[in-house]
């Protein structure tokens, strides 16, 4: 001890932004979170949903361009007649691009979510107790709130960790191929025609990235311990399916107490497909008669029509707001 | 003009269910080293952490640094650091890593936040420990990387609630030298809290006797040393009864201890007329014990009071 000269210098400094100190939690956050493999591989396979869609749109793009790599070696393979349909065909749907484009769009958008549903439940039990379980059992949560942060700074900091890996999973696909397809399309038109189903996707990514990471955050904090924290998230979610299962002997609308419930039924609503399919019939020959023998669809049925998308919207803000209570009254003491 | 308090508080109560545990707290405490002594139970704690809003008061007022905190709560934070009695490190973090963290969250950029951490690991004594996971770390090393992180944004008061617990003497030592070093040195003001008198002896300029959620005493270390009982215990072998005559004839007032001492109630701040009258009678006491100072008796008090 007798080596040891302690020196203390003052520290002059300009301070950093509210916001930064919010950001600082949150990045700290995600390398805290993404550090398992397990959840790198869950992640890279929620990737497959990009690539998918990718590949998607850009088949369809080289497709409807007359002399693409595509169309070409499809003619190399098939033959010139084969070769003389695709072109055909393909100027068909560019008279229609506000059809043809929105809709494979419309189509690829909305049924990314069954993909996206079963992720969220695996992902989000392979982090849930890195978020605020750990630094209540830890008392790292002391830390927090003496420093110069509200309660409320340290919540924003951990809700940006859960909605930004939410948002890998909801969000970039949508983004990414939105940007790809269109970005390789024969027709720059195309970011046009398909901006309509990018914001429908992006609505029904930040409804469920929002909802499900605050239940997300709720859970974890109602964990003391960080392994109850996933054992939570689980039983939550069979529980609430379970519950949400009696919707059909005591009323259809007790079936939105399970949020993916909720989230579908909004989704169908948002991306009216009922209209798409409606305005396809109306514009284009040969259509109606096409989706008439494959499809019973009874458009009065459809959410959006009927008004019913105002029940899903009340239980999924229930629930967020009853997440909220919770991580509030949970984190308020020290 | 007067300084203005490092600490105000008017009025502070906080309840936790019907038990009352700080009851109408009324201090003003100026800038230097303040220890906050009293038993276990005491409402120490309690009452730092409705300073630093982690926990809510009930009733009452409370200025840090000039600062109202119901107002300015994060801003005045942001000048002040805690090292909190409990561990409360964030699992599998770097101890430098942790320290830069904390830089950060008191709003620090990040490149001054890691230059400062690696600063104050050194100013604690840490050596190439800063780089294992906080959970590995000894008891006295938690300590020092906890007083490392309620200094690393450079606060104008830093709170340290029991850093001692826990350590041997040696640790203790160490601690205590260090906190002495923060107000000497960088004239940051500390409030150290603490159960044991010998630790807030040691380092502070003004203490703060808390029992039971109220304050028992506060005043400066000196002027509570130099507060006694004008009075002495007297060790007599021979003379005794010649001795309790005299003090009659003196008119002191006296009783006699159960272990056959005399009480003495000499009136005066020293002990010199006693003496001086002892000299010119000629007793030869074995010993002549001072009355405790002040705060020896206060600490002793708040103790029993404490129990009860």
């Amino acid at each position: 001890m007798s080596d040891w000269k302690p020196q203390y210098r003052r520290w002059k400094g300009q301070s950093v932004s509210l916001w930064k100190r919010r950001f600082s939690i949150a990045r700290y956050g995600l390398r805290l979170c993404l550090a398992g493999k397990a959840i790198r591989a869950f992640l890279f396979l929620s990737f497959s949903q990009l690539v998918f869609l990718c590949a998607v749109f850009i088949i369809f793009g080289q497709l409807v361009t007359p002399g693409s790599v595509l169309v070409e070696w499809i003619q190399s393979k098939s033959g010139e007649r084969t070769g003389t349909i695709i072109n055909g065909l393909s100027s068909w749907a560019l008279l229609y691009p506000e059809i043809f484009v929105d809709g494979i769009y419309r189509i690829g958008f909305f049924f990314i979510k069954y993909a996206s549903m079963p992720l969220t439940l695996v992902i989000v039990a392979l982090f849930v107790h890195k978020l605020i379980a750990q630094d209540l059992a830890s008392q790292a949560i002391v830390i927090y709130n003496s420093k110069a942060l509200t309660r409320w700074d340290y919540l924003t900091g951990k809700f940006i960790v859960v909605a930004t890996i939410l948002s890998l999973i909801w969000i970039l696909p949508i983004i990414a191929s939105w940007i790809i397809g269109n970005a390789l399309s024969p027709d720059w038109a195309f970011f046009y025609h398909s901006l309509p189903s990018l914001m429908r996707g992006l609505l029904v990514g930040a409804i469920a990235v929002s909802s499900l990471s605050l239940i997300a955050l709720a859970v974890s904090s109602l964990a003391q311990k960080t392994g109850t924290a996933i054992a939570y998230w689980i039983l939550g979610w069979v529980i609430l399916s379970s519950l949400a299962s009696l919707s059909q002997f005591i009323n259809p609308a007790f079936d939105y107490i399970n949020p993916f419930a909720a989230i579908d039924t909004l989704s169908s609503a948002i991306f009216r497909m009922d209209s798409f399919i409606s305005e396809a019939q109306s514009t284009i020959p040969f259509i109606d008669q096409a989706i008439a023998r494959i499809s019973d669809l009874d458009l009065d049925k459809i959410p959006a029509t009927d008004g019913s998308i105002i029940v899903p919207s009340l239980f999924l803000a229930t629930l967020s707001a009853i997440s909220i209570l919770i991580i509030n009254r949970r984190t308020a003491t020290s | 003009m007067a300084e203005s308090p490092v600490i105000e508080t008017s009025g502070l109560r906080k309840r936790f269910g019907s038990q009352t545990v700080l009851d109408g707290i009324d201090l003003a405490l100026p800038r230097g080293s303040i220890g906050l002594l009293g038993p276990n139970g005491a409402g120490k704690s309690t009452f730092i952490k409705c300073l630093l809003q982690l926990l809510d008061k009930d009733e009452g007022a409370v200025s840090l640094l000039g600062k109202d905190i119901d107002r300015f709560g994060r801003e005045t934070r942001m000048r002040i650091g805690y090292a909190p009695e409990q561990d409360c490190h964030i699992p599998g973090m770097l101890g430098c890593e942790y320290v830069t963290y904390c830089g950060e969250l008191s709003g620090m950029p990040f490149e001054a936040a890691r230059q400062r951490a690696h600063e104050m690991l050194d100013f604690v004594g840490m050596g190439q420990e800063r780089y294992r996971k906080v959970d590995t770390y000894s008891t006295g090393m938690k300590q020092r990387v906890k007083i490392a992180q309620a200094l690393v944004h450079d606060p104008d008061l830093v709170f340290l609630d029991e850093p001692t617990n826990g350590l041997d003497p040696s640790g203790q030592a160490m601690i205590l030298e260090l906190i002495e070093r923060i107000w000497k040195d960088s004239g940051i003001s500390i409030v150290l809290s603490s159960h044991l008198l010998h630790d807030v002896d040691r380092i502070c300029e003004r203490i703060v006797i808390i029992a039971n959620g109220q304050v028992v005493a506060h005043d400066t270390l000196a002027a509570l040393k130099q507060k006694r009982k004008a009075e002495a215990e007297v060790v007599m072998q021979k003379g005794r009864d010649d001795f309790i005559k005299a003090l009659g004839d003196q008119n002191w007032t006296f009783r006699i201890l159960n272990n056959g001492n005399i009480k003495v109630e000499h009136g005066e701040a020293s002990l010199n007329p006693l003496i001086a009258f002892m000299n010119e009678r000629s007793f030869s006491p074995l010993e002549i014990k001072e009355s405790p100072d002040a705060l020896n008796e206060l600490y002793l008090q708040a103790l029993k009071r404490g129990r009860s």
